[in-house]
């Protein structure tokens, strides 16, 4: 049977909302499990129900009760804010360098700073457990805000040094024409129109930083220096021997929401064509 | 205002030369456009002197005073860029007024600048409008104005109209020479565009790969180029040159035009060589306006008639450019009446009137040229 256009046309929309609803359930489904199983206790959390069958939210009383969950999450912000205050600061002079600047070695530089997030973490754990020690810096936060710029700078740089060379250069000199000092120059026209991809790069800093793991795990000891990941991780229940599953997931959902509002935020800043109108394209 | 002087200065790049020797003095108020193909060093001769490029030998002065070692806002200019360079997340009245809150004016005294000069250039309506909302002609206006709120002593003019369209480019012409009228200001103009050049300038400087090939006044350079590269940048349609060869034949000295035609020397070329002696090839320039159309051959004694055939007719209304080819490498336009009607392949005879005639040597420098009277 040879189809009509119009029919073709109606199988291949069905089927590309069959695609997208495939794809939704699969990437939405292990954080709606996780909504779910946080509000089960006991026995109920072994059966599988697509709604609880009677919600409670004992679990997330629990995990701020019986830990110092609050306080995990305040050091998870206030490490993850630090690293991306850091890294933003640090990549923006660095991009300005980078792209607005001609030096000798500078392609070479750029790829140094690449080079150093190839390596796998944990081939740098332990010469970067030595550094810490030797630093005074173990089981603290400071040593968690220094290694994770290890991570974030490589991109940030990257993606801040691409931004800051399509800006056009123009704009530069009609700005120290009209006397503007290289600092004013930075933070008064180009920071403006970088800042989408401040938002993006710091957006993913932020993510890196907030679910890093095995640093966070190495380089604290006690509980009240732990970060949310590893806190999570080492949750433990009444016995050695049980899990305490319905604790983990409520935990996970309620460190996973700050990252959500994050991106709602940032999305807002995430807009293209700041920078038309400055020439004719 | 200010006096400008450009002496010996040279900017290389690398191994190659972007502007060499070149010497250059501007006189208080004067407007001066600096014109050639592109690549010739023009923008690099405005960066120079804005302070955005140093030199690499030579001095530039402004007012007497050495600028080479002072950055651009100390050098007391205003530029306005070929791309507007507008600040695209201020609005207009931040752009105009960005400049002045860097050099510490008072509050009162910005505003007081800012809207006189968008009186002035009539955006008074677009101050709190962001650059992305403008129309290109409205940008050309803001990155004007942002230039004369600063009340500089020098304007740099970097291709400032090439981005517009046609007749947008008329109206902006005329209104930066009625704007430079009110300011009384220095003006250094780089363009492409020999028509800007003609329409703006008290002075033309002609530019070609870093060298100065000629500076005057635009009839100036129109009438007496002093060399083939002037007379053929100088003038559209361009002018018609003739390459030729001088040899010595039975009646004396002969002339062999393109097409191979043969002829004796007229006496009014033979004078243009003075006492000297005869060149062995020369190029003979007319203008469109100087060739005149003839229905038949044979022609005046004091004339080249050449018979072409029409190869295009472009009747622009209030006159028509007729392009005829001479031979395989030659095409020759001449300037027609309103009415002139021909077809494409008609044969038709071209009149090059010998007292209109430019002689250049082998080596492109200008012989002799028509005395004004009979050009123009």
């Amino acid at each position: 049977m040879r189809l009509g256009y119009a029919q073709r046309r109606r199988l291949k929309r069905i089927g590309f909302w069959a695609l997208a609803a495939v794809i939704v359930i699969y990437t939405v489904f292990p954080f709606y499990w996780s909504i779910v199983t946080s509000m089960k206790t006991g026995s109920a959390l072994f059966s599988v129900d697509l709604l609880p069958p009677d919600p409670v939210w004992e679990n997330y009383h629990l995990i701020f009760a019986e830990q110092p969950f609050a306080r995990n999450i305040g050091n998870s912000v206030l490490v993850a804010v630090a690293v991306v205050a850091l890294s933003l600061a640090l990549a923006v002079t660095a991009a300005f360098a980078f792209g607005r600047l001609r030096f000798r070695g500078r392609v070479g530089l750029l790829l140094a700073i690449l080079a150093v997030s190839m390596f796998p973490q944990v081939a740098v754990l332990s010469g970067m457990f030595t550094l810490v020690r030797w630093l005074g810096l173990f089981n603290s936060l400071f040593a968690l805000i220094l290694t994770y710029l290890i991570f974030t700078l490589p991109f940030t740089v990257w993606v801040l040094t691409t931004f800051m060379r399509e800006l056009p250069k123009e704009l530069e000199e009609a700005a120290i024409v009209d006397g503007a000092k290289p600092l004013t120059i930075l933070t008064r026209i180009y920071l403006p129109l970088l800042v989408p991809a401040l938002a993006t790069t710091g957006l993913l800093a932020f993510i890196v930083a907030w679910n890093e793991f095995l640093f966070a795990l190495t380089f604290t000891l006690s509980n009240e220096m732990r970060t949310v990941p590893v806190a999570i991780a080492l949750m433990t229940g009444g016995s050695q021997y049980e899990l305490p599953w319905g604790q983990i997931m409520a935990a996970s959902v309620v460190v996973t929401l700050p990252l959500i509002a994050l991106v709602l935020v940032c999305q807002r800043m995430i807009v293209s064509g700041l920078t038309a109108g400055a020439v004719k394209g | 205002m200010a006096r400008i002087g450009l002496s010996q200065v040279t900017k290389r790049f690398g191994g190659t030369e972007a502007v060499s020797g070149l010497d250059l003095d501007i006189a208080d108020g004067e407007f001066v456009v600096v014109v050639g193909p592109s690549g010739c060093g023009k923008s690099t001769l405005l960066r120079l002197v804005a302070g955005l490029e140093d030199v690499s030998s030579g001095d530039v002065r402004i007012d007497g005073q050495v600028v080479n070692d002072l950055p651009p806002p100390e050098r007391g200019i205003a530029m306005v860029f070929q791309s507007y360079a507008l600040y695209p997340h201020m609005t207009v009245r931040k752009n105009m007024a960005f400049g002045l809150s860097q050099a510490k004016l008072r509050r009162e005294e910005i505003d007081r600048r800012v809207r006189a000069s968008a009186t002035r250039l009539r955006i008074e309506d677009l101050l709190d409008r962001k650059p992305k909302s403008l129309s290109g002609g409205q940008r050309q206006r803001v990155a004007i104005g942002r230039a004369i709120v600063r009340e500089p002593k020098l304007f740099l003019f970097d291709e400032p109209l090439s981005n517009l369209d046609a007749a947008l480019r008329v109206e902006m012409r005329m209104e930066i020479a009625k704007l430079r009228r009110d300011l009384n200001a220095t003006v250094l103009y780089v363009t492409h565009d020999q028509t800007e050049a003609m329409t703006l300038a008290d002075r033309i400087v002609i530019l070609n790969q870093g060298r100065v090939e000629q500076v005057g006044e635009p009839l100036e350079l129109y009438r007496r180029p002093r060399n083939i590269f002037v007379a053929g940048f100088i003038g559209t349609p361009a002018i018609n040159l003739l390459p030729c060869t001088l040899g010595s034949g039975a009646e004396g000295t002969v002339i062999v035009l393109p097409g191979d035609r043969t002829m004796p020397l007229p006496e009014t070329l033979r004078a243009c060589f003075g006492a000297g002696e005869v060149p062995s090839r020369i190029t003979l320039g007319w203008r469109p306006e100087a060739v005149n159309l003839r229905g038949g051959t044979g022609g005046r004694k004091d004339a080249i008639t050449l018979g072409v055939e029409v190869e295009t007719v472009e009747h622009l209304g209030a006159e028509t450019f007729v392009h005829a080819r001479l031979d395989q490498r030659t095409i020759v336009t001449a300037t027609a009446g309103a009415n002139f009607q021909a077809q494409p392949g008609q044969r038709v005879a071209f009149e090059l009137p010998l007292n209109r005639c430019h002689v250049f040597d082998g080596e492109g420098a200008t012989l002799h040229h028509p005395s004004s009277g009979e050009e123009g």
